[in-house]
This record gives C-alpha cells, sequence and structure tokens, in this order.
C-alpha cells in the first residue's frame, strides 16, 4: 500500500492556477525531495498535503484512506506530520513545554483535566528521548523565542517528530540555517528511522539531492520531471530552469563582457 | 511544593482574617472572595485560551437567578441542595448552548458576539417582569441552611466559612485544572492555534470545554453573590459585571491564577475605601488601569514577584 498518493491534485486561487495534474506516490519509506524555482507551488502542496488547503479539485490518499476532506488534526492521527516554512512554534514556552504538547496528542489522556501534567512520567520521558535526537536537552528550560533560529529549526524538528509520524513532511528544513547547522539536521534526518516516508522541500538544491531517493521538479504548478537525483540532473528542462538556456547564457556572458566585466 | 505552602499559608491567613479585623471587614472579604472565583473562571478563557469573553457575567447572572427563584418560587426557602445543583446545572447548561455558537469566533469577534449574547440575557431579566421582577430585581432569598450542622449562614462570620470553603475548593480546582494537561493544551492553543491542530488536537473541543468548564465557575460565583446580598437584579448580568473582573484580571495579570488574586483584592478594595471619599472611584480604578496597560501589561501578580526576587537576591542584577 502506498503510504501518500496525491491523485490529480490541483489549486487554484481565484483565477490563478498554482497547481495542476500532480500525481505522486510515495512509498512506505520512501525520501522524496520536491525542489523548484520560486512560486513552483511547493509549500501550496505540501499545504494541501497537511490539510491546512483543501485542492480545487483532486484527491489526497493517506495509507489508501480518502483524507481529501479531513482536517489536519485528524490527519496528524493517521501519522502525517509537518513543519512549517515560516517557523511555527510557541514563542513563549519553554523548549520542554513545547515538546511535552507535541507529545500529547496521542500518548496521553488529553482531557485529563486535574492531574498535574508533571505527574504523566511517559510524557517527560519522550520529550525527553526527543530533545536528546536533536541536542537541545541541555536547553529545556529556555523561552523558544530566545533560542537561535537553527534551534528553533530543531525545536520544531523535534515536535514533528514526536508522534512517531509515518510520513513527514519537510518545508524547506534547511532555509536561513548556518553551514555547520545544516549539516546537523541533515543528519538528524538521516537518523530518522527508514519506515518514515518523507517530503522533504528544499531551495538548497544538493542538500535535498543528497538526503531524498527521488526527487520531483515543480515549475509554475506543474511536475516538471521525476526520477532519481542523476536523472533529474542530467535533464535539460531541470538545468533550464534552474540555469537557464544557452541563449539565456550567452546573452549574459555578452552583457559582462559589454560592461568589461570578466566572464567565468 | 514551596508554591502549595505559601498558598497554604495565605489561606490560613484568609481564614483568621475575619476573626483579627472588625466586623466591617467580613463583608468586603466574602466580595473578593466572590469576584476572584469570577475572575479567576474569566481568566480560564483570557489568559489560558487566548478568548477574552464580554459577556461572562451571563454565567454569573443565570445561576443566580435560577437559584433565586428556585428558592422563593418553588421552595419558598432555601434548598442549598437543590439550589445550588440546579444554579451551576443552569449555567453549565447555558455555556454549553452558548458555546456551541461563540467558540467558532476568534478575537474581536468573539468578543462581539459573547457581547451580544450576554446582553440578550440582561434584556430577558429587566423584561421578563413577572418572572423576575424587571429592574427591581428579587429579593428576600435566605441563605442556605444545612439541617445537619446548625450552623447559621446569616451571621455573616459563618457565611464566610461558607464561601471560604467553596473558594478554597474553586481555587485548588482551577488551578489542579490549568497545570494539567488540558490547562497545557488551553496555553497552546493560545500561543500557536495552527500549530496545535497540525499536532493533532481538536481545537474547537478543548476551547468549548474551557467556555463551559469556566461558565461553571462564574455560576458558582454569582450564586454565592446572590446568596450574600439575599438580593437579585439585572445588574449582575449586566455587562458592568463583565467588565469589572476583565479589570480584575488585567490588573492582577492574566494566565496566572495568583493574578485574579489580586486583581478582584483591588478591585474590590478600591471600590471600598474610595468610594467613601467620592461617587467617582471608578476613575481612580481607570487611571490605576491605564498605569498596569502602560507600565506592567503583564499585571500588578508579576510585578510583586519580580519586586520580591529583587528585594530577595539585591546583588543579582541582570
Amino acid at each position: 500500500m502506498k503510504a501518500l498518493r496525491i491523485d490529480n491534485v490541483a489549486k487554484n486561487f481565484g483565477g490563478l492556477q498554482v497547481l495542476r495534474d500532480i500525481l505522486i506516490e510515495l512509498e512506505e519509506g520512501a525520501r522524496l525531495a520536491i525542489i523548484g524555482p520560486n512560486g513552483a507551488g511547493k509549500t501550496t502542496l505540501i499545504n494541501i498535503i497537511s490539510g491546512v488547503l483543501k485542492p480545487s479539485t483532486g484527491r489526497i490518499f493517506l495509507f489508501g484512506t480518502d483524507v481529501t476532506g479531513i482536517s489536519p488534526y485528524l490527519r496528524s492521527r493517521l501519522g502525517l506530520s509537518r513543519t512549517f516554512q515560516i517557523l511555527s512554534l510557541f514563542p513563549n514556552l519553554t523548549v520542554l513545554e513545547s515538546l511535552l504538547l507535541s507529545v500529547m496528542p496521542l500518548r496521553s489522556n488529553q482531557l485529563s483535566l486535574l492531574r498535574p501534567i508533571g505527574m504523566f512520567k511517559h510524557l517527560s520521558d519522550i520529550s525527553q528521548r526527543l530533545l536528546e535526537q536533536v541536542g537541545l536537552w541541555e536547553k529545556r528550560g529556555m523561552i523558544v523565542s530566545n533560542l537561535s533560529h537553527g534551534e528553533q529549526k530543531l525545536v520544531e524538528m523535534a515536535m514533528s517528530l514526536s508522534q512517531s509520524p509515518k510520513v513527514l513532511l519537510l518545508d524547506e528544513p534547511l532555509a536561513g540555517l548556518s553551514p555547520g547547522e545544516t549539516v546537523l539536521i541533515s543528519s538528524v534526518i538521516r537518523s530518522l528511522p527508514s519506515k518514515v516516508a518523507m517530503i522533504i522541500v528544499e531551495h538548497n538544491v544538493d542538500a535535498a539531492l543528497e538526503l531524498a531517493g527521488r526527487v520531483v521538479v515543480l515549475n509554475q504548478g506543474m511536475i516538471l520531471a521525476e526520477g532519481t537525483a542523476e536523472e533529474v540532473r542530467r535533464k535539460p528542462e531541470v538545468q533550464e530552469v534552474y540555469l537557464g538556456t544557452e541563449e539565456s547564457w550567452k546573452s549574459w556572458t555578452d552583457f559582462r563582457k559589454r560592461r568589461g566585466e570578466q566572464t567565468p | 511544593m514551596k508554591t502549595f505552602i505559601k498558598t497554604l499559608a495565605l489561606f490560613a491567613l484568609l481564614g483568621i482574617l475575619p476573626l483579627l479585623l472588625p466586623s466591617y471587614y467580613t463583608g468586603i472579604l466574602i466580595r473578593i472572595m466572590i469576584l476572584i472565583i469570577f475572575a479567576m473562571s474569566l481568566d480560564i478563557l483570557m489568559g489560558y485560551t487566548g478568548l477574552t469573553p464580554l459577556g461572562h457575567a451571563a454565567f454569573f447572572g443565570i445561576s443566580g437567578y435560577t437559584m433565586a427563584l428556585l428558592n422563593l418560587k418553588v421552595f419558598h426557602g432555601s434548598n442549598p441542595f437543590i439550589g445550588f445543583g440546579a444554579g451551576i446545572a443552569a449555567a453549565i447548561f447555558c455555556a454549553a448552548i452558548l458555546g456551541l455558537i461563540v467558540v467558532r469566533a476568534k478575537g474581536v469577534y468573539f468578543m462581539m458576539v459573547t457581547l451580544a449574547l450576554g446582553q440578550m440575557f440582561w434584556g430577558l431579566a429587566v423584561k421578563w417582569q413577572q418572572l423576575t421582577g424587571g429592574t427591581d430585581g428579587v429579593a428576600g432569598i435566605s441563605r442556605p441552611a444545612f439541617a445537619f450542622i446548625s450552623l447559621n449562614f446569616s451571621k455573616e462570620i459563618n457565611f464566610f466559612y461558607f464561601v471560604f470553603v467553596l473558594f478554597g475548593l474553586s481555587y485548588l480546582l482551577i488551578s489542579l485544572f490549568v497545570n494539567s494537561p488540558f490547562g497545557h493544551t488551553l496555553i497552546g492553543i493560545r500561543e500557536n492555534e495552527k500549530k496545535m491542530e497540525i499536532l493533532g488536537f481538536n481545537i474547537w473541543l478543548h476551547k468549548y470545554m474551557a467556555y463551559v468548564i469556566a461558565g461553571a465557575f462564574a455560576g458558582l460565583a454569582g450564586m454565592l453573590d446572590v446568596y450574600y446580598y439575599q438580593f437579585v437584579s439585572p445588574e449582575v448580568l449586566d455587562i458592568g459585571n463583565s467588565i469589572g473582573a476583565l479589570i480584575a484580571v488585567i490588573l492582577g495579570g492574566s494566565g496566572k491564577l495568583f493574578g485574579s488574586v489580586i486583581g478582584a483584592t483591588i478591585y474590590i478594595c478600591l471600590e471600598q475605601f474610595i468610594s467613601a471619599y467620592t461617587q467617582r472611584w471608578v476613575m481612580v480604578v481607570g487611571l490605576l488601569f491605564i498605569f498596569v496597560v502602560i507600565f506592567a501589561p503583564l499585571g500588578l501578580s508579576r510585578l510583586l514577584s519580580a519586586f520580591w526576587v529583587s528585594f530577595k537576591k539585591p546583588t543579582e542584577v541582570k
């Protein structure tokens, strides 16, 4: 059974067609990178899969269940988890409190009204394990908004892992990170259990290709190419989107020559 | 543990206070405790869930009226258990119905919807004269009498302990509630609703339950208020009553139960002692309110604890 099936999804914002004819299938444990230039519709696609947006047409299947009309929180209970491109955290809570919240929905009676949260030992145990996994256990008492951007990304990553997701959507996990943090987060992503299917949306093409076995290139709302990292790299249409055509290359070098600058 | 001992000490102090002070102050202490319960119930919504209702007095008044009318017209005297139960049940019932409507709204819309629905009950109390006596209200409600303990609650000091026990119980229940997983979920919703939904929480259900629970405690406060005055009029359903609790919560600091305690105490003290000099005591409350919002937006309770910390460790400057 496919972990995730995106069946002919299209999305319009008014007259603007942002996505069309999107057909992606994800095996259990598969790692898929979605790359593409700005405005290609990558984040919209993630929003549709996670239920934040509804597709105009088409359906989404999670382990064979049609989840197209289902709210985000129920999708989450079916094993879908995501991170946000623009960090979505609890800025005024501590790291540990944030983790406790993320651990709660599936593991405890969240409607338990009169027992202090400290008495739920298993919640703090799981939180500790997750924070140790991303190397933030020492900073558990810090307010999230006082952490660096990279650390905040790690908090979000830990929170998205807290429910042992079966399908994980990572929306630009590496954006805005220093090289050191990039290495750290990449290694966290790589260390995830091999059963977890993943979709990674990234601008850092090299890092994305390194993390994923398969790549989908989106451009202007359509799937431009699909295949292994090598196949995609070699496709002329992909090079065109990312590097420009031979003509545009020529006109650029001519332009620099005219200004008396060196050309590579 | 330390907080627990401190809280217990404060409660013990409150318990012996009416024995030390002149009897005039007993009534003030009763009113403070009632307003604290009301403010805490409001804080569940305001401080913890991030929803600010402007019609919270509805539950305060509904339970008061229900209890008053049952006692006067049905039992012809006080029936503490049924009167009490029916009062709180009425508040919960109304919160459960209104919650279905209001919890869908957010921010300013939530304030407006709760304001409108709250005023509806005020209008009902004013217009339905045969039942409620209109603006004249209902008088002659007797305080609860329990046959098995021969305590006479019509004596102010005895009634004080009646309220004191219920106040202590409410404080205990609400503080357990806000520290439970459920309470933390509410804080999460206040902080980032979208994220909570992605994490797998049923946002609507949590907000709805918070609304009903807040309504229940507001109902308890309303009933004690009616017992205390032995009189109920549409004033308890008035927006002024909602705003009074709102001001108490903001003065003390929302999202912290002790804030409601401080805020309600200040509010009643101002009302009591300044109104002795001028009718315009509300102006003084207003000035203090402006001061707090500008200089201590997190409330006076946090300002006090900041002072306390710097007083204890004067060398540690940060």
